[in-house]
């Protein structure tokens, strides 16, 4: 069952169209970065993937099903199916680390014991568990944020810029985490980054240009 | 937006209540003016009534003094007690009570044509009465604006004489304000055997404690619409950090950021009070709604309307001023460059409680019993009050930011987060928690002391009004009248009554000579210890009421010059009793012991009736017995009971009124604070949404913590609203009127409060997050 399948979306605001029939599928263990120049639809496509906007046109089918036009059900299928990282503002701030790695899980009522210890020490973060948020440095908390991100082991992964604000030696321990977990667990992951030494790192490129998917080397057309 | 409603909810709470306030005491002015016209004396005669001639008499003398001749009589209309007014309307038109009836368009009642005027809403084409055993049936000639269809009807005054076959005035009322026409008048009355009453415009003392009620809330109001104001403007001195920081990178310099962001400041506060100005007009408006039923139902016709005055204005736009300098002043030294603590930082927490630790030592320092000044104990109490109220958010984000870990993520992570939010809540609105803590502790305070002022009142008049009837006149009561009803056979014995103002080495007061029956002594109640008090009162001692030996500093022991009927003497006080009636206090004492000698008539007299007591016989005899004393009123104590709690309840409508607006004023100063979190956090909740909270899950979040709040808020305002009503029972209103109102704890101005809050709040919420995760 495919993870990803982006078919036909298009998205206008206004008399602009951002995206125009945009096709894209992102296979299992697959990881694909999402390039294109500031304001060519990244963003916007990445939040229409996850459900956090409605597309004008087309569909977007999270493991075969599409993800639908209820804000509710858009909001399970995120809960359950994906994992999101961001530039930053990635972690709630009244929760402490460990209870940040919980929530996901506790949104789904899942089994929660033991693996937010198993994350903190893959991420060597056990001496920040109990300590909020703003106390940690940018690179801890992205890895917080990825290690969230993929606990409750979903099927896709979106992550817009995830290095954008950290130094170079955190932004590869980030990417390295995430790019390593992801595999590890089988995920889809949809990168937006600008960055070209990272996508050829990665398994796939496309492109955004004018609203439409104009390269796209690895990946696999809708 | 939500800055310039901040502003305009705070400068509105203060200038409803002025508004309401002001047009409240000219409604009472303007009732009392409708009974009493521009009356500021009444001449009263002391047994028959007043002849033509003694009034045509007096009107040569003083001819240019506006005067206007009464009669009053009790007539029955459908079982039912009416007073019939017989007035000139000539007379009338110089006396405002006039203008009231008789510029109506269809007030013709002067027209010769024997009508009556009868109260808008009682629709008759004839007013069939009884006066006396003779029925009448008069025209309805017009009607007189009335919203509670007072049983008054008005006649011309030559008709009143057909009817009454009597030429004899019951009253004169004068417009005399020089003192040499009170002279003059104090001579006619001398020799015409009348006396002359001024016509009180204070109004009763319920009204009184009424306004004094209103001038409390008015002033918690200011300081409710302070902290609205303030807090307001501290969101957006948050929301301005950021462009003051790329102003300043782009070179603008500390001064010219302080002078901008000063201007910015002054400019919102301007548009906000403008608005603000508006808003608390309409509110005002819908408080007189209650008002209005209040004073028609207690005097007569009138209107009451709202009027925008400079004092509300001022008080308005001062409210602003308060809050806005510390706000220009914070946001001056932001730009200027000397940086921003958070409001969350432990410090401000600290310093805040040190504030109100210092704030609540000078309210009780200002609370001591051995002062007793009122306005000394207002401010004592609002230091209390406000230093309570500053602290509460300090003390719950502190103490609330130790105990919220234990709610685990685990197993309720909405709730979880909706809690780990309150603390920092806590500090980011403090203001607007104050306000809302103030709010709360206002309607507890204000509903436990108007509970307990009723529950005392209601005891006392149970106890008080012994007899079975009253009979009583506005002048005084004919000996064959007393005669005549003491051979009744129903009436087993009769207190006697004569009561009159009086001057004293003290002041001036209710002086009431009694004969009391062992059940009427019985109904006595005295306060603190006594010594065979009735044998101190049968040698001549007097009783003090505890408003007047409060008042006057006077107690048991002392003594008092008294200007007695016949002559000034010098009576000991053998004790002090529970008494809520006369302004200024009341002393009674024995009737046989102090004026022995005297000729005095009663003016009223308690009937004590033989069981079992049937009221339709017992009043038919009566209505037989004083059918020759048209002047002479009977009613069931019974009556009178429930009269007076129906006035007291209505008199306190518009406290109720206030109240409810206190709550919605502070909540809506909430809605705000909330608001601008929601503005401020809105990073956080994209982040919930990224995580799968739906929009519905948010709003829960969302609806979760601000219930909490209002629930805190509440629970805080529990104790302090507790101390409200208690101060207001025991300490303002000794000092202000004299007497001590029980204190009684009621459970329904808590759960008003809680309900308010926590609804509130939850409203709050809801408009606070509307198209939350859209």
């Amino acid at each position: 069952m495919i993870p990803l399948s982006v078919r036909g979306v298009g998205k206008s605001f206004g008399n602009q169209a951002v995206l125009e029939a945009v096709h894209l599928r992102v296979e299992s263990e697959q990881c694909v970065a999402l390039t294109g120049r500031s304001g060519s639809g990244k963003t916007t496509l990445l939040n229409i993937i996850a459900g956090l906007q409605g597309a004008d046109r087309g569909t977007v089918e999270i493991e075969g099903k599409p993800l639908g036009t209820n804000p509710e059900q858009r909001a399970a299928v995120r809960r359950q199916k994906m994992g999101i990282v961001f530039q930053s503002h990635n972690l709630i701030p009244t929760l402490t680390v460990t209870e940040n790695l919980l929530f996901p899980l506790a949104l789904n009522r899942m089994e929660v014991r033991g693996r937010a210890q198993q994350w903190l020490q893959r991420l060597g973060l056990q001496h920040a568990a109990d300590r909020l948020p703003e106390t940690l440095s940018g690179g801890e908390s992205q890895r917080v944020a990825v290690a969230r991100a993929l606990i409750h082991e979903p099927a896709i992964l979106l992550a817009d810029e995830p290095t954008a604000s950290l130094d170079e030696d955190n932004a590869s321990i980030v990417m390295a985490e995430l790019l390593d977990h992801t595999r590890l667990q089988g995920a889809a992951l949809l990168l937006i980054t600008h960055s070209s030494e990272l996508s050829a790192r990665l398994d796939g490129r496309v492109c955004l240009e004018r609203g439409r998917l104009v390269e796209q080397p690895q990946s696999v057309p809708g | 937006m939500l800055t310039l409603l901040g502003i305009a909810t705070g400068v509105a709470a203060v200038v409803s209540v002025e508004l309401s306030s002001n047009a409240l005491n000219r409604s009472f002015q303007q009732a009392a003016s409708d009974l009493d016209g521009r009356a500021t004396h009444r001449i009263i005669p002391q047994d028959r009534g007043i002849t033509p001639a003694a009034f045509a008499s007096l009107r040569r003398d003083l001819g240019f003094v506006p005067m206007a001749p009464i009669m009053e009589r009790q007539v029955l209309v459908d079982s039912q007690i009416w007073t019939l007014l017989g007035v000139d309307p000539l007379s009338e038109r110089r006396f405002s009570r006039a203008a009231a009836y008789a510029n109506r368009p269809d007030a013709g009642w002067y027209s010769g044509a024997g009508g009556v005027v009868l109260p808008d809403g009682i629709e008759k084409e004839h007013f069939a009465f009884l006066l006396g055993e003779v029925r009448y049936d008069a025209p309805v000639a017009g009607h007189f604006e009335s919203a509670s269809q007072t049983r008054i009807a008005l006649a011309d005054l030559s008709q009143m004489s057909q009817w009454t076959q009597t030429a004899l005035l019951d009253r004169i009322d004068v417009v005399a304000d020089h003192p040499e026409v009170i002279e003059r008048l104090e001579q006619w009355v001398r020799t015409h055997d009348a006396r002359l009453e001024g016509v009180s415009r204070s109004g009763p003392d319920l009204t009184r404690a009424f306004e004094l009620n209103l001038f409390a809330l008015g002033m918690l109001m200011a300081l409710v619409g302070m902290l609205i104001v303030y807090n307001t403007l501290q969101f957006q001195i948050a929301k301005r950090q950021q462009s003051l920081a790329t102003l300043a990178a782009i070179g603008a310099s500390p001064a010219q950021l302080r002078r901008w962001t000063q201007a910015e400041i002054l400019a919102l506060a301007a548009l906000g009070s403008a608005i603000g100005l508006l808003l608390g007009r309409g509110m005002a408006e819908f408080t007189i709604v209650a008002m209005e039923q209040t004073v028609n139902d207690l005097y007569a016709t009138v209107e009451a309307h709202i009027t925008m005055t400079f004092r509300a204005t001022a008080a308005g736009l001062a409210v602003v001023l308060a809050a806005c300098v510390p706000a220009a002043w914070r946001l001056g030294l932001r730009a200027g460059g000397l940086g921003y603590q958070q409001t969350t930082a432990a410090p401000v927490g600290l310093r805040i409680l040190s504030l109100s630790v210092m704030l609540m030592a000078v309210g009780a320092i200002l609370l001591r019993p051995e002062s007793l000044s009122l306005s000394m104990a207002l401010t004592g109490m609002f230091c209390i009050a406000s230093g309570y109220a500053a602290a509460v958010s300090p003390l719950f984000g502190t103490l609330l930011g130790r105990c919220v870990h234990w709610i685990g993520v685990a197993r309720m992570p909405s709730a979880a987060l909706a809690v780990r939010r309150l603390p920092r809540t806590f500090f980011t609105t403090s203001p607007a928690v104050a306000a809302l803590v103030l709010a709360m502790a206002a309607v507890i305070g204000v509903g436990t002391m108007v509970t307990g002022f009723k529950h005392s009142v209601e005891q006392w008049l149970g106890k008080s009004l012994s007899a079975d009837y009253y009979v009583g006149s506005q002048t005084v009561i004919p000996t064959s009248a007393l005669q005549r009803l003491q051979s009744l056979e129903t009436v087993s014995a009769t207190t006697w009554f004569h009561t009159d103002r009086v001057s004293t080495s003290r002041g001036e007061i209710e002086l009431s000579l009694q004969e009391l029956t062992p059940r009427a002594r019985k109904s006595v109640v005295f306060l603190g210890q006594v010594d065979a008090p009735w044998s101190r009162f049968d040698r001549g001692e007097v009783f003090v009421s505890q408003s007047f030996a409060n008042l006057a500093s006077i107690d048991v022991g002392d003594s008092l010059d008294v200007d007695l009927p016949c002559g000034r003497e010098r009576v000991a006080v053998a004790a002090v009793i529970e008494d809520y009636r006369a302004g200024g206090g009341r002393v009674i004492g024995s009737r046989n012991a102090l004026t022995p000698g005297c000729p005095l008539l009663a003016t009223s007299v308690g009937l004590e009736l033989l069981p079992p007591v049937d009221s339709r016989t017992v009043e038919q005899l009566l209505g037989q017995v004083l059918r020759d004393y048209p002047q002479l009123r009977f009613t069931a104590t019974t009556d009178i009971l429930a009269l007076s709690l129906q006035v007291f309840d209505r008199t306190f409508a518009m406290t109720n009124a206030l109240k409810w607006i206190a709550g919605l004023v502070a909540l809506i100063g909430l809605t705000g604070a909330l608001s601008a979190i929601e503005l401020g956090r809105s990073e956080e909740l994209a982040l919930l949404g990224r995580l799968g909270l739906s929009r519905r899950e948010q709003r829960r979040i969302l609806l979760i913590e601000s219930g909490m709040l209002g629930l805190w808020c509440a629970l805080a305002a529990i104790p302090l609203g507790i101390l409200l009503g208690w101060l207001l029972c025991t300490v303002i209103n000794p000092r202000a009127f004299g007497w001590t109102i029980e204190f009684v704890l009621q459970p329904l101005p808590i759960a008003q409060s809680l309900a308010i809050a926590v609804a509130g709040s939850l409203g709050a919420a809801l408009l606070a997050g509307r198209g939350r995760g859209s």
